[in-house]
This record gives C-alpha cells, sequence and structure tokens, in this order.
C-alpha cells in the first residue's frame, strides 16, 4: 500500500501551510446565508459536510464542527428507502448515500441512522453486469461501484451484494493504457482510475491486474505531473488541486507515489491557498471551495507533509478513522 | 462549491449594496424553489410544474432533484388524458397517429429545451443524463421508426458540442451511446421488417456505424493531432471494424503499417504529445506483444515472431534517428525504452539482445538526466533490466 514518504526531502515548511486559516475557512462554511452561491450549492451540502469534515480531521481539528448538528443534518436527509439526499427534500443518491456514511463513520455515529435500510437501498441498485446505478433513474458509472460498495464496507455488508461481478465489471472498464473509463470502452480518466482501483483495494482484488499492467498504469499517473509540479487528470490537460488526489491515491495504492516528484507536488499544491481567507482553489489565484481545499489536504497528507493527521487512500478518510472501522493494515 | 477555473474576488469586504443585490436574487430564487418543491411534494404532474422547473432549472442546472421531478412529470403528460388529444368519433387508427404526435411534439420540445443549457454548461452530468432519458423514453414509447429519428439527430448535436470541445469527456461518452443505441434500433428494424415480408429478402442496409465512427476520428485528428479521446476511441473501433470488413492476415498487416506510418509522421511533428505516443503504444502492444501468434484469430494485427522483430526494428531506427534531433525528449526516450523492451522479448534471429540491453540502459540514463521528476520510476527500470 502507500510506501513511506520520510525519504523525501521537502524544501516546503510546514508554516507555509495555512492551517488556523483553513480551519476558520470551513468552520465560515455553513454561515454564508447571504450569498447566492450558498443557495445554489444545496445539491452538495452532505457532501460539503463530509469534504469539511475530513479537512478538519486531517488539519487535527476533527471537533471544529458541533457533531450533535453534523448528525441531526445527516438523519434529516434520510429517505425512507434508505438512501440518502443532499439536503432534506433532495432525492436520494449513491454520491450522497456515501458521504452520509462516512461523516457518521468519523463521528463514531453509525448507529443514528437507520443502516439496515441504507444497505438494502445500495443493494438495489446493482444491475446484471455487476455495475450499480447511482439512483433509480438508471446512470451507471464506475464511480457508483465505488460508492456503493465502500458503503457497504463501512457497514460490514459487502456480502449484500455481488462483489465478484462489480470487480468483473470494473475490470471490463481496463483500457490498454492501464487505466480505467466511466463504462468498458470509455477513455481512461484520474477520477475514475482512483474509483476503480479503490473498488480492486477494498475488495482485496489488486491482485486481479497484471504486473505488467499496473506498471502501465503507474506510468500513466506519473504522466500527470506537469513541469510545475501540479497534476492533470488526462494528456494533453491543465493541473487541478483535485487530481492531487484522484492521481496520488491512485499511485499510493499502486504503492508508486515515489514515481512522482513529491516535493515539487507539495510547492505547487500549497501555491493554491487562499494566504489571506484559507481554502485551496483549483489553481493558484482562483476562487477557493471546500471540494478542492479537502483534496489538497489529502494530497499533502498521502505525501507526509505538514503534520497533517494521515489519510487512507482507498476510502478518502482518516486513517485513524479506517483502522478503527477496520482494524490496523 | 466545487468551482473551477474562477478568478479570487478581492479581499475587501463586500459592500452593503452588493449584500443586497444577492438578497434579492437569493429571495427570488428561494420563492421558486419552494414554488417547485410544493409541486413537487403535492405530485402536481401539469404542463405548468414542468414550465415552472424549466425556470429553476435554467437557474441551477445542477439541482437533480428537479431534472427527476421533470422525469416524472414527462411520464405522467405521455400517458394522462390532458396530453393526448380526445378525438372521440374518428377512427381509431387516426387516433394512434395523434396519440403518437402528441408524444413526439413533447419529447421534442425537451429536446429543444435542453440545447441552450448543454452549451452553456456543457459538464453538467444532469443534463446529459436527462437527455439520455428523454431519448431512452422516446424509444419506449413512440414507433420504432420516429425514436430512431431523434436519435439520429443527436449525431448533429454531438458533433456540434465536440466542434466547440474537441475533448469533452460527456461529449464522447454521449457519442459512444448514441451509437450503440442507433446500432441496436437498426437492428430491431430490420428485424421487424423481415417479419412482416417474411421472404427472407436479405436487404443490404448497413447497420454498423464502425466505419463512419473511424472516419470521424481519423477527422478528428486530422484537426489536431493531440486528441487522446479521439485516439482513444480509434484504438476502441479497431477491432471491430477489421473485423465487420472481413479484413485478412494481409489486409490487416497492411492497415498496420498504414497506421504506423502515420504515427512516424505524427510524431515527428510533435514528440512531445502523450497523446500520439499512447495510441503508438496500443498498435505495437496489439502487434509485437511476445505472447500473441498468427494462428490465433481473436488477434487484431496477428504477426509471426520474425514480423514483430521486424515492426519493432523498424519502429526503433526512426525512433534513432528522431532522437538524434531531440536528444531531450523523455516522451520518445520512454517509447524507445518500451519498444526495446518489447523487442527483447520477442526475440527472433536478427535481434542483439545484449546491444538492445546495452541501448535501452543509456536510454534510461538519458532519461534520469532529462526526467528527474519522475526519476524514482526510472531507476527503478534501470535496477530490473
Amino acid at each position: 500500500m502507500s510506501t513511506s514518504s520520510s525519504s523525501v526531502a521537502f524544501t516546503n515548511k510546514p508554516e507555509e501551510l495555512f492551517v488556523e486559516k483553513h480551519v476558520r475557512y470551513i468552520q465560515s462554511l455553513d454561515t454564508r446565508k447571504d450569498e447566492f452561491e450558498y443557495w445554489l450549492t444545496e445539491h452538495l451540502r452532505l457532501n460539503g459536510v463530509y469534504w469539511g469534515l475530513t479537512a478538519l480531521h486531517l488539519l487535527n481539528n476533527p471537533t471544529a464542527l458541533p457533531r450533535d448538528e453534523t448528525i441531526k443534518f445527516v438523519q434529516s436527509c434520510q429517505h425512507p428507502s434508505g438512501g440518502f439526499g443532499a439536503h432534506p427534500d433532495h432525492d436520494a443518491h449513491l454520491l450522497y448515500t456515501l458521504s452520509a456514511i462516512q461523516i457518521l463513520a468519523m463521528v463514531d455515529a453509525l448507529d443514528s441512522v437507520d443502516t439496515a435500510a441504507t444497505v438494502t437501498y445500495v443493494a438495489g441498485l446493482q444491475k446484471p453486469s455487476g455495475v450499480f446505478a447511482g439512483d433509480e433513474w438508471g446512470e451507471e458509472d464506475t464511480r457508483f461501484v465505488y460508492t456503493a460498495l465502500q458503503t457497504l464496507k463501512i457497514l460490514g455488508r459487502l456480502e449484500a451484494v455481488d462483489v465478484q461481478k462489480a470487480v468483473g465489471f470494473v475490470l471490463a472498464c481496463q483500457n490498454y493504457d492501464g487505466g480505467f473509463g466511466v463504462v468498458p470502452g470509455a477513455e481512461s480518466h484520474s477520477g475514475q482510475i482512483f474509483t476503480c482501483l479503490g473498488v480492486l483495494s477494498l475488495t482485496n482484488s489488486l491482485d486481479r491486474l497484471s504486473p505488467a499492467s499496473k506498471d502501465q498504469l503507474a506510468g500513466w499517473l506519473a504522466q500527470r505531473q506537469l513541469p510545475n509540479g501540479g497534476l492533470n487528470g488526462r494528456p494533453e490537460k491543465l493541473e487541478d488541486v483535485c487530481y492531487s488526489w484522484w492521481v496520488l491515491s491512485s499511485l499510493a495504492m499502486l504503492g508508486k507515489l515515489h514515481w512522482i516528484d513529491q516535493n515539487k507536488l507539495v510547492g505547487w499544491i500549497l501555491s493554491c491557498q487562499d494566504e489571506v481567507r484559507g481554502g485551496f482553489a483549483d489553481r493558484k489565484g482562483n476562487a477557493v471551495d471546500v471540494f478542492h481545499t479537502v483534496f489538497a489536504l489529502c494530497g499533502l497528507s498521502l505525501v507526509g507533509w505538514g503534520g497533517l493527521a494521515e489519510v487512507d487512500p482507498v476510502y478518502c478518510m482518516p486513517v485513524e478513522t479506517t483502522k478503527r472501522l477496520f482494524g490496523p493494515k | 462549491m466545487t468551482s473551477h477555473g474562477v478568478p479570487r474576488a478581492s479581499t475587501a469586504p463586500r459592500t452593503a449594496q452588493a449584500i443586497e443585490e444577492d438578497r434579492v436574487k437569493i429571495d427570488a430564487y428561494n420563492a421558486l424553489v419552494g414554488e417547485v418543491q410544493g409541486l413537487k411534494a403535492s405530485k402536481t404532474y401539469t404542463k405548468a410544474s414542468l414550465l415552472s422547473t424549466s425556470s429553476l432549472l435554467e437557474q441551477n442546472p445542477e439541482f437533480n432533484t428537479i431534472w427527476n421531478f421533470r422525469r416524472r412529470i414527462v411520464l405522467h403528460l405521455l400517458t394522462s388524458p390532458e396530453e393526448v388529444a380526445q378525438s372521440e368519433g374518428t377512427e381509431e387508427e387516426k387516433e394512434e397517429k395523434e396519440k403518437e404526435e402528441n408524444k413526439l411534439s413533447l419529447l421534442s420540445s425537451e429536446l429543444t429545451f435542453l440545447l441552450p443549457l448543454l452549451q452553456k454548461f456543457p459538464k453538467c452530468y444532469w443534463i446529459w443524463n436527462y437527455r439520455l432519458f428523454i431519448l431512452q423514453t422516446a424509444s419506449e414509447k413512440l414507433s420504432l421508426v420516429t425514436a430512431l429519428k431523434l436519435w439520429k439527430a443527436e449525431m448533429g448535436l454531438v458533433n456540434k458540442m465536440l466542434s466547440r470541445d474537441s475533448r469533452n469527456f460527456h461529449g464522447w461518452g454521449y457519442r459512444r451511446y448514441l451509437v450503440q443505441s442507433i446500432e441496436k434500433l437498426q437492428e430491431q428494424q430490420r428485424s421487424e421488417e423481415k417479419e412482416e415480408k417474411s421472404s427472407g429478402k436479405d436487404d443490404d442496409e448497413e447497420e454498423s456505424l464502425v466505419e463512419q465512427e473511424f472516419a470521424y476520428t481519423t477527422a478528428m485528428y486530422g484537426k489536431d493531432l493531440s486528441n487522446f479521446s479521439a485516439w482513444h476511441n480509434r484504438s476502441k473501433l479497431i477491432p471491430r471494424m477489421l473485423t465487420e470488413r472481413g479484413a485478412t492476415l494481409e489486409e490487416r498487416i497492411t492497415f498496420l503499417d498504414g497506421e504506423l506510418g502515420e504515427m512516424q509522421t505524427a510524431v515527428y511533428t510533435d514528440p512531445y504529445d502523450q497523446s500520439i505516443q499512447l495510441y503508438n503504444h496500443w498498435l505495437l502492444l496489439e502487434s509485437c506483444s511476445p505472447n500473441s501468434s498468427p494462428s490465433d484469430t481473436s488477434e487484431v494485427f496477428p504477426l509471426a515472431t520474425d514480423q514483430k522483430s521486424e515492426t519493432l526494428l523498424r519502429t526503433l531506427d526512426w525512433m534513432r534517428e528522431l532522437l538524434e534531433e531531440e536528444p531531450e525528449c523523455r516522451l520518445l526516450l520512454e517509447e524507445m525504452i518500451f519498444v526495446g523492451g518489447l523487442l527483447r522479448a520477442v526475440g527472433g534471429g536478427d535481434v542483439d539482445d545484449e546491444g538492445v540491453r546495452a541501448d535501452m540502459q543509456a536510454w534510461l540514463e538519458k532519461l534520469m538526466e532529462v526526467d528527474p521528476m519522475r526519476g524514482g520510476r526510472w531507476r527503478e527500470m534501470k535496477d530490473k533490466l
């Protein structure tokens, strides 16, 4: 799994990360009701809580959001079907269901919702090909295989679905370049690679990939690093902070973090901070958001820089949480 | 909350006027959300509700719950008396025709509604999904001929979207899905026609779109060599196309040589482009992997060992020439190491194994010098050599 990074000589000093400002930025997110943007992003509210809470854990401030309110909000998003919406009155979808379960796992409150119903909801979305639909309307995507299986794994109920078929579907999405796409035949994309390697890792099936195809994939991922140190998601595209997670966690799952220049990546991620108001943007000088903030911090944590709490590359949660759930690796 | 490419605002506090302007927008928006959520809760599946969702989705196409509500409205209208014309006393056939026309008009107006939204938000998953839902609904609710027309018209849309952004991930995925669906519907149509005629007459109408799609990838990389999406799609189309052409061994090899020749020109044009390199990689993997054999009919390019080593040696020759002009090109060096590795694995009479190994070692050393970012990878490779 992720190789130790102690051998990397980092040039950036820990004080270049504005921990306090990032904590305050995340705490401020729910007080921005006088901004139009706040209302336009209601469909991401539950994901936003997950991103913010994960970021705070990595910043060693796990209690900076009120626990009771967090739990109440998650409860208010559950549907009788067992699935979760992004907000009360929003329809259920796997993308929100995983966030809900991850939040509860992090604050150790899985018993505060009807998890048996959640298992039924998730299991009901598996299709004969092994893939999962995102919701009752049927969109199929390797992202949903990951969200479904991680949800069930956290709940200790993987056996509720056909895991081998799900793995088979993921393997059918692998391309000659080693990468994975949305569905069989689709082009390789770093986000999709993360979800597919995640599925293979959490089902202990990584060895279904041949050593040659793993090397090919790790080589493709290493090519994502651009001369400025940042990572892009596909060939000939611009770098973006969120790929500091999708690409890096994939390299970690393959045990090849050392195939890129981690020091240069750290410098580039840090350049995307808003030094005044906290938070990270997709690229230097752009507007920050909590999505890019968490994935910037996850990237920094994964290479072992800056005294951040350790992140688990498979689950995108603090290792402290995954250890509590699954025991030490 | 997931903004991309938005410039950072100034750090000055917002003025009272800016806050007030936002408040007015927020109040209007929330009133509309309240109205639509109310209609959704009361299951008011009417044309008026449809219009309310339009206003909201035009402002916020990421609000997926509202798209779902819209789906329910459309499904309801397709079966409800409000939509289906009352035509008592007319012949059954005429009534059926009117029903079909009303359904078509509703579904077509949905497709029209989505056009400006897709152009404004080309990366919004929910809009693309909703568009597919309308087409899938057309397949279920309309006659085969009418549905097929709608699906085929979509090719025009996706051409337009991909000409605006030739790498749009959603556009390429949508295109592949369209092709699959059109082929399926055409096959269905043909089998229905056969049944009707029951004469067993075999018309030669082409069902497969593979040649058309292959030509599209050629046109796309013709405009811009650096289009990984087009090269990727090409690699997925070729195996099927050669099978459908009934290509003989000889024709396959001629085809391969043509593609490899194109690649040589492309790499010479831009040796720093990864998308070309990856496609070249695919061609060589499909043709020159050590374990493949010409007797295996599932092979795309079934070469014998000597043909493989000859192909690889030929490739290395022009790469060596190019390296003299571009001695620091890391992509070229990486590709040469890949070709060298294949060559050693394939073997064959003319291969000087020790010579290739020594070359690879030199290329790796050069790579460590010109590409220190990925030094960890090159060191590992060198250790294994």
